[in-house]
């Protein structure tokens, strides 16, 4: 099964945003935040592009699958 | 506390409301067990018993749980379905083994009919039921459990 590789540390620590931040603005909850970032839960397209556009990027480039 | 004097409801979490289900489940299942015991005056002391702490707890469980219920997000819509899909599974599998256990039992005194009352069932459906939302909490929290790693943050 291919695995979900993420950015989104990389881009949570470029704005400085805390987990709890970005889950906040995205409306979700932060657990949800640490198993994106961990890859061990795929979002969906809404959260995934609602995550893009909090830090102004692509989901493309946000989020990528590795086999 | 302090929210409650300013008049704010504070939220509770979904993890909370889990745990206060599956507790609210764990207390309430002994009442049910012993109420599937034979008629005697001990079981109905224990009866009286089992309904006074029953009561007791799932009052307190209540007044810790008002306020505000935390919206479920989509990780946790996908871990209470996958919950609720093992929690269906008891149920059968509950049914099997009281099965298994009463034909034991009528093999063993050589009698393999046993009476049961309406009473009896609905008891027993109801304990069934009370399993399930047990397995279905349980199974939620476990699923839903926050990486140690990053507990903080």
């Amino acid at each position: 099964m291919p695995e979900l590789k993420t950015k989104l540390k990389e881009y949570r620590a470029k704005y400085d945003m805390k987990q709890g931040e970005l889950a906040e603005r995205v409306g979700v909850r932060r657990e949800t935040i640490i198993r994106l970032e961990k890859g061990q839960y795929v979002p969906s397209l809404k959260l995934a592009m609602d995550i893009a556009g909090v830090f102004g990027t692509t989901v493309e480039e946000l989020f990528s699958f590795e086999d | 506390m302090k929210d409650m004097i300013k008049g704010k409801k504070k939220v509770n979490s979904l993890k909370k409301q889990a745990w206060i289900n599956l507790i609210c489940g764990a207390v309430t299942l002994p009442l049910y067990s012993v109420m599937l015991l034979p008629e005697t005056p001990l079981r109905k002391t224990l009866g009286n018993v089992f309904v006074f702490i029953t009561l007791a707890v799932v009052v307190l469980l209540c007044i810790c749980s008002s306020g505000k219920k935390e919206q479920a997000d989509e990780l946790s819509t996908a871990n209470m379905n996958r919950a609720g899909s093992i929690s269906a599974v008891i149920a059968p599998c509950i049914l099997l083994a009281v099965g298994i256990f009463m034909h034991l039992r009528g093999n063993y005194i050589h009698n393999t009919t046993f009476g049961i009352t309406g009473g009896d069932i609905i008891v027993f459906g109801v304990m069934i039921a009370n399993i399930s939302i047990i397995v279905k909490n349980g199974v939620f929290l476990w699923l839903d459990r926050t990486p140690k790693a990053e507990e903080e943050e």
